[in-house]
């Protein structure tokens, strides 16, 4: 794949992820937990991570967290999707690159969806500095592997696609 | 899947089912003292049957939250945040484990005992 279609495929795929981002922000998945959310845009980042590679994944969900954090919500929304964005992102690339222990794209995506929450919870831990609020890491973990494995199944049917349609054309 | 999904995933349920031990077995029964903090600074410190409404302000004077105590429970009854999880965490009475909070506000109500000198904070 030459690098203009690298670079195409980049850009539909951000625009694709700010959409979804904003899209799953109207659906109510707070009444069922505070906090929880499916998690699709995060099918985007993981695509590209097993299609392009990991500078493509990084650097996509880096403007993804940008553009919807100037969109809507406050600086402590946007650190939240910062932190927990970037290191699950960042997680996954470098479990995908070590080859000792090999995940399926469902595996590398729950690892995505606890990481991701896990980082946004020691964001909130270090905002509000009390550790009482430990016990609902067990809330976010049940609903991270549930989510994760939605979305690792979604990821692996878009992978599919994307490897179709790029040798395509 | 693979091997390692499947231990992944089993090692997470564990993970889940200790927390979730850790809930279940705290002791609150006594705790009837409502608190609010706002960042790690304690604004609000009064029993969970004194009846109360209480505006929680940001540094420019603006109403971000309102939390109200009624008839022996609290909860949060506005929020100016998009998503409005606060609003729907429900009520603390007394005994109650969970805590409200409010993240894009920096705002957690919790209940704790009368009894203990110590608070949520040092705890």
């Amino acid at each position: 794949m030459n690098s203009t279609k690298k670079i195409t495929i980049s850009a539909v795929f951000t625009a694709l992820a700010i959409a979804v981002s904003i899209a799953e922000s109207f659906i109510p998945f707070s009444a069922i937990a505070p906090g929880v959310k499916l998690g699709m845009a995060n099918v985007v980042p993981l695509t590209l991570l097993y299609v392009l590679g990991p500078a493509y994944a990084i650097s996509v969900q880096a403007v993804r967290i940008i553009a919807t954090g100037l969109l809507r919500g406050n600086l402590v929304t946007f650190l939240f999707s910062l932190f927990g964005g970037m290191a699950s992102i960042t997680i996954c690339s470098l479990i995908k690159k070590q080859k000792r222990v090999e995940f399926s794209v469902i595996g590398l995506s729950v690892i995505g969806a606890i990481v991701h929450n896990t980082a946004q919870f020691f964001t909130a831990l270090v905002i509000l500095k009390n550790i009482n609020i430990i016990w609902y890491i067990a809330i976010l973990t049940a609903f991270a592997v549930v989510a994760g494995v939605l979305t690792g199944i979604i990821t692996k049917y878009s992978i599919k696609a994307l490897e179709r349609y790029s040798k395509s054309f | 899947m693979k091997k390692a999904d499947v231990l992944l995933i089993s090692i997470l349920i564990c993970v889940c089912l200790i927390f979730l031990g850790i809930y279940l077995f705290n002791d609150s029964k006594q705790s009837d003292v409502l608190v609010i903090q706002q960042g790690s600074r304690i604004i609000y410190k009064e029993s969970i049957y004194k009846d109360n409404e209480i505006q929680i302000k940001d540094e420019h004077g603006k109403v971000i939250n309102i939390v109200s105590v009624k008839d022996g429970a609290a909860f949060m009854s506005f929020a100016d945040c998009s998503n409005k999880d606060c609003i729907h965490m429900g009520e603390l009475k007394q005994g109650s484990k969970k805590q409200i909070a409010c993240l894009p506000n920096k705002v957690l109500v919790y209940l704790i005992s009368s009894e203990s000198e110590v608070d949520g904070v040092t705890r």
